[in-house]
């Protein structure tokens, strides 16, 4: 069974969504920090929260390379200070105010999003800006997935590293944050487990 | 000008909040959590610890710690959460996280700022406190609270009783929220509490260093709800 790689920020760590049915024991979980001591072979994805110690994790960047090299999939979340992988630029935030700024927009479809209506990751309960508040600018070939604001900044997007492997971004609120939102938006983080153990 | 010491647990809103000038400035150095251990805190007049720090990091510093406090050193948590664990005197009860109270403006979410004459609050405004909070505290006897949701508990309280420092402890987390670039009262509050923590009254002579003869034995208050996390 082709499964992933969670690290947990903290020992109480654990992502409902990972541990429901729908994500059928599809991902296990390593504290960020034990990640050097791991046997990644076993993995085709990591996931990366947005509470992650980037500072730490740029230690294991040889790792992480060698992880994508082999062909392996890493999940990023949150804001990017310390870029973890070459090729990746940290964060430039939204300039824009009002709700024009925070509108999400569905630039070109992937598994993960099927399904999944713009308008539920724009707003949260009628509150917009949960989703993302900026992007993580995309490498050249990156395919753009979710664009924010009116230029329709690359918030979420795909990489195929020329050196192996694929990159997936998402600038903001962990995707699986959303697994129990009365929602559309529910739908993301087991599509994405779906996507990254599809055969 | 007090100097701060601010620890850093790697994350990318400890980063960008640490980094906007408005508060690079009042920092005279910046430690990742993980090297706190080889830095010498009685060098600071001040250690501030954000939130969402590792609590298995930051247990085997209860010592150093509580020795810097021992000494009259001032440390400000920026989080309850776990802080049990490496601070004296936290009692600390998680509640739902309400991200919503606004959206509804008949809904007073009962914030108040409890001691108004205290220095703190020449750096920071009333509403520069209200929005959503990560549980309330229950400040040791003769701590005092300078932040309260009535009838429920403190957000902020100094405690100059347990040691001979000063602790400040907070569950408003606003380097999480300034440095995930939204929330402005956030941003008005960490502004704010820096300036304090550098060139402010620390408000001495309005916080006792005993006890009140009476203190009964606190109680943990019961959890309404799970802990919720920081906003994910």
């Amino acid at each position: 069974m082709r499964k992933c790689l969670f690290l947990r920020c903290q020992r109480d760590h654990a992502p409902a969504a990972f541990r429901s049915p729908s994500c059928g024991g599809r991902v296990d979980s390593v504290g960020q920090y034990e990640l050097g001591r791991t046997d990644l072979d076993t993995y085709d994805a990591i996931l990366v929260s947005m509470l992650a110690d980037q500072h730490s994790l740029i230690d294991q960047t040889p790792r992480l390379e060698a992880f994508l090299d082999r062909g392996g999939t890493l999940v990023l979340n949150g804001h990017m200070a310390y870029p973890p992988v070459a090729g990746l630029r940290p964060f430039v935030p939204q300039t824009g105010r009002g709700t024009e700024a925070l509108t999400i927009h569905r630039l070109a479809d992937h598994p993960v999003f099927d399904g999944v209506d713009g308008a539920d990751l724009t707003y949260r309960r009628g509150v917009a800006g949960f989703y993302g508040r900026g992007h993580n600018p995309a490498p050249d070939g990156a395919i753009a997935l979710n664009g924010i604001g009116p230029d329709r900044d690359p918030l979420d997007w795909v990489w195929q590293r020329p050196a192996g492997g694929t990159v997936f971004m998402h600038g903001g609120l962990d995707v699986w944050a959303y697994a129990a939102d009365p929602t559309s938006a529910a739908r993301m983080a087991p599509q994405l487990v779906d996507w990254l153990t599809a055969a | 000008m007090r100097s701060i010491l601010a620890v850093d647990g790697g994350t990318y809103f400890h980063h960008f909040a640490y980094s906007d000038p408005q508060v690079a400035r009042h920092i005279r150095r910046r430690v990742h959590v993980r090297k706190l251990a080889e830095v010498t805190l009685a060098d600071f007049d001040v250690v501030v610890l954000p939130c969402r720090l590792d609590p298995d990091l930051m247990a085997p510093l209860r010592e150093p710690l509580l020795a810097y406090l021992g000494h009259g050193g001032t440390v400000v948590s920026l989080s309850a959460e776990g802080a049990e664990e490496f601070l004296p005197g936290v009692v600390w009860s998680p509640s739902e996280v309400n991200f919503w109270w606004w959206l509804d403006q008949t809904n007073d979410p009962g914030i108040r700022i409890s001691r108004p004459h205290h220095p703190l609050f020449r750096f920071i405004g009333a509403a520069d406190v209200v929005w959503h909070h990560h549980g309330v505290l229950v400040p040791p006897p003769g701590a005092v609270p300078l932040v309260e949701v009535e009838g429920k508990g403190a957000l902020v309280y100094v405690d100059r009783v347990s040691t001979p420092g000063r602790l400040v402890v907070s569950t408003l987390d606003p380097v999480f929220h300034h440095g995930s670039n939204f929330m402005p009262a956030a941003t008005r509050m960490l502004y704010g509490m820096m300036r304090w923590l550098a060139e402010g009254d620390l408000g001495d002579t309005l916080a006792p260093t005993v006890a009140p003869l009476d203190a009964v034995t606190r109680s943990r208050p019961e959890p309404a709800e799970p802990p919720a996390r920081c906003c994910a």
